[in-house]
């Protein structure tokens, strides 16, 4: 099973569905079991979310023997509701990472920062791509494609604001655009395919 | 004194750290964020988590 096979069960849900349902069905469809949401010390002008997957729980105290995957997120003004649904969806989109993707090397953590801080030179790290790749399967999934095609030509007509399909959608406004960009077909294409 | 970075690392992937297998990050409004800035928060919720302070919900299928 696969992120494709997660994306075409959301078209067959309404329109609004809840982050836990997609955080269920991304387990399911991943084959990852365990799951912990946890807000903390995040503040979200540093971090509005982070994905820690660990195979080896001893040290946590969570009685996971086949391990854990745990998304933190940060409830602060500014990181609302609307923020919290992407950064947990974008975060659960994580469990379908491949073992070249996961960074999970000092190495490999240590280019993701390099990527996200500094815009390293170069191709972008596997870890980095996957970022990006998360996050456009994320998006993808906050409302089936014939509804999202109907906004779209809607938004087109000047019928639909984005402050409006913000709002219905209940995701950030600066990126209710994306889903009607130009490139969103070829990135979801992409992110299918992954 | 060890900086927030290489206390992350060792942390996240030192001997007798968690073995994190995956991690990866949302990051925040401000552009001009430092690695350090980061990692210290990583540390403060991984702390959090091995202490088992905060909330969390958890969700098994």
């Amino acid at each position: 099973m696969s992120y494709k096979d997660l994306y075409h069960h959301r078209q067959t849900l309404p329109f609004y569905v809840k982050k836990t349902e997609i955080l269920k069905l991304a387990q399911q469809y991943s084959d990852k079991k365990a799951m912990l949401v946890r807000t903390g010390k995040l503040t979200s002008d540093v971090l509005r979310g982070l994905y820690l997957s660990v195979e080896d729980p001893r040290r946590l105290k969570i009685n996971y023997a086949q391990g854990v995957n745990i998304i933190f997120f940060a409830r602060d003004e500014g990181n609302n509701k609307c923020w919290q649904r992407l950064v947990i969806m974008k975060e659960a989109m994580h469990l379908f990472d491949n073992a070249l993707e996961s960074a999970s090397t000092s190495e490999d953590f240590n280019y993701l920062l390099d990527d996200i801080v500094m815009g390293a030179p170069g191709p972008k790290s596997a870890g980095m791509r996957s970022e990006g790749i998360a996050f456009w399967r994320a998006l993808s999934l906050f409302l089936p494609e014939e509804e999202r095609s109907s906004i779209s030509q809607r938004r087109a007509n000047g019928e639909l604001s984005d402050e409006e399909i913000a709002e219905r959608v209940k995701m950030p406004l600066q990126h209710a655009p994306q889903l009607f960009g130009p490139h969103y077909k070829a990135y979801l294409e992409i992110v299918l395919a992954g | 004194m060890k900086t927030q970075l290489e206390q992350a690392k060792e942390t996240l992937y030192g001997k007798g750290g968690l073995g994190v297998t995956n991690l990866k990050l949302f990051p925040g409004s401000n552009r001009d964020v430092t690695a350090e800035e980061i990692a210290e928060q990583i540390n403060a919720v991984v702390g959090d988590l091995m202490l088992d302070q905060g909330e969390a919900e958890i969700i098994d299928v």
